[in-house]
């Protein structure tokens, strides 16, 4: 399965200059290849850069140095292959639930009637088949993260970035979430990056962690034994919980 | 402002708005002289005067009546709301127009912000010389006097309600793949409506002051020229009729526009 290389970054750096004009790089040298259908997990501490890397290959960053490949081409801009789940609360609180599920699809000219389709099919998947014709503001947190995984999911990207997407939900949302993710990646298979801080979260989702440390090195890359798919058995295995504490040590 | 919870009456509310009519009444007993403050019933028998607004050239009836005045009222009425509301519209469409182009392009931001930053400063009342030298009698000037201050306001009023926008809204719709146009139409659109709405507000009230002024001014017609005349005539009671009349157009326009803006919102979380 782990044979095509999907994403491959060469010598990256970035360097951004704050107001008072003072450098701060946040990449020097980094490497690194995410194979096709791959579910990785960038874990480190805050302000390593995870945020920006996921950004650069959004293309909505561009880096000072070096190159990103997607399917062996450079990525220039952003696109709609590569859909991006934010930390913010990302929906557009003017269109309906619907229309936001349809948001993707209508920029890219799908008639009316495949897209509605599409969407309704995505809204039953995230489990909230009667809130169509609901605006935002009448969703809780949760919802309307289900809403942007769903309107991500329902443009049918080849790479799924996601950044911190369940930081502020409560635990049992979170877990919630986590589930149903994991339910539609195994059916759709997408390569996905996933940006977190929370350990048990990167190991219960990942196929492979990587481990920055602050000055935006990998210093680990750790493959994550559990067999797929998996249930909710391997969240509070002995295994998960070595594993863990494996992990605290970078921390 | 919560428009939707509607208008209740109560007993301290109808006191509260019929305390300004008391204190008129008993202040004109007091002052008792009709040209410096008519009494509430003699502003009611002055009615029927405003039928010889404009003399026989202009249209006005040769004897007072109930009859003429409303005729007058109306006609006069009529060419004031259409001068407001085409100048506002024009100034609306022209100042959000320009907001758009001043996000899309940076050249043209560079060129038109000093523009913006200096034509701000000048008092609207203080180009309505400049514009009746231009457009002498024209009806086109005053429109375009009410649409340059109306537009003025609305273009900085536009141009921070954009900047004031999410840039993650922006950042999604790029990643599901939006071009910039389509970010144009369906991201920077409706999410500054409720700031412009905001915006707008304020900038009616405004308007119906400049309509106005370029009235008072620069023309012959209109409830603003009404009151001009009745000025020069001391007719202190027809002043005040025309005042009453302002009073009740500009709360029309205001509801009319909260029940239009209501609708293109009903998205908006409610606020407290």
């Amino acid at each position: 399965m782990k044979s095509k290389v999907k994403i491959k970054a060469e010598g990256l750096c970035k360097i951004f200059y704050s107001e008072q004009n003072e450098k701060n790089t946040v990449f020097k040298n980094l490497n690194l290849e995410i194979y096709d259908e791959e579910f990785v997990s960038f874990i480190g501490p805050s302000g390593c850069g995870k945020t920006t890397l996921l950004n650069i290959i959004a293309g909505l960053e561009t880096c000072t140095e070096g190159k990103i490949l997607i399917n062996n081409q450079l990525i220039t801009k952003p696109g709609a292959d590569r859909g991006m789940v934010f930390q913010e609360n990302a929906i557009f609180p003017w269109r309906k639930v619907i229309k936001n599920i349809e948001y993707g699809l209508e920029m890219r000219q799908i008639n009316k009637q495949n897209r509605r389709s599409i969407a309704k099919e995505y809204l039953k998947l995230v489990g909230l088949e009667g809130f169509a014709d609901y605006y935002p503001k009448e969703l809780s947190g949760g919802m309307s993260k289900r809403v942007a995984i769903a309107m991500v999911f329902a443009n049918n990207p080849d790479t799924l970035l996601m950044d911190e997407p369940f930081g502020s939900l409560d635990y049992v949302t979170k877990v919630e979430l986590q589930k149903e993710l994991l339910k539609i990646w195994q059916k759709e298979r997408k390569t996905t990056l996933f940006v977190t801080h929370d350990l048990e979260e990167a190991l219960f989702l990942s196929d492979r962690i990587f481990v920055f440390d602050k000055n935006s090195n990998v210093v680990e890359v750790v493959e994550v034994p559990f067999s797929r798919p998996r249930g909710e058995e391997v969240r509070n295995s002995k295994e998960l919980l070595e594993q863990k504490k494996l992990l605290w040590r970078y921390f | 402002m919560n428009i939707k919870k509607g208008f209740k009456l109560n007993p301290i509310r109808i006191l509260g708005a019929l305390s300004l009519l008391i204190i008129w009444f008993i202040a004109s007993k007091i002052i008792n002289n009709g040209t410096i403050l008519p009494s509430p019933i003699a502003v009611i028998n002055a009615i029927p005067d405003l039928a010889t607004f404009g003399g026989k050239e202009l249209g006005g009836f040769e004897k007072p009546s109930y009859y003429g005045a409303f005729i007058v009222l109306s006609r006069n009425s009529l060419v004031t709301f259409a001068r407001l509301l085409s100048g506002t519209l024009i100034g609306i469409f022209a100042g959000v127009s320009l907001a758009l182009l001043i996000w899309w392009d940076e050249t043209i931001r560079r060129f038109i912000e000093p523009l913006i930053l200096t034509l701000r400063n000048i008092p609207p009342l203080a180009l309505l010389p400049l514009f009746m030298i231009w457009f002498g009698g024209w009806e086109l000037g005053n429109i375009l006097f009410i649409s340059s201050s109306v537009g003025m306001m609305i273009v900085i009023n536009s141009v921070t309600a954009i900047r004031n926008l999410s840039p993650v809204q922006i950042r999604l719709a790029k990643t599901l793949g939006a071009s910039r146009g389509q970010i144009l139409k369906t991201v920077i659109i409706p999410g500054i409506i409720p700031e412009l709405a905001g915006g707008v507000r304020v900038v009616l009230g405004m308007a119906w002051a400049i309509t106005l002024g370029a009235e008072f001014l620069a023309v012959q017609s209109g409830i603003g020229r009404i009151l001009i005349f009745s000025m020069n005539y001391l007719a202190t009671d027809r002043m005040i009729i025309i005042l009453l009349i302002f009073i009740i157009y500009a709360y029309l326009t205001f509801i009319v526009f909260s029940k239009f803006v209501n609708y293109f919102t009903l998205w908006m979380p409610e606020r407290e």
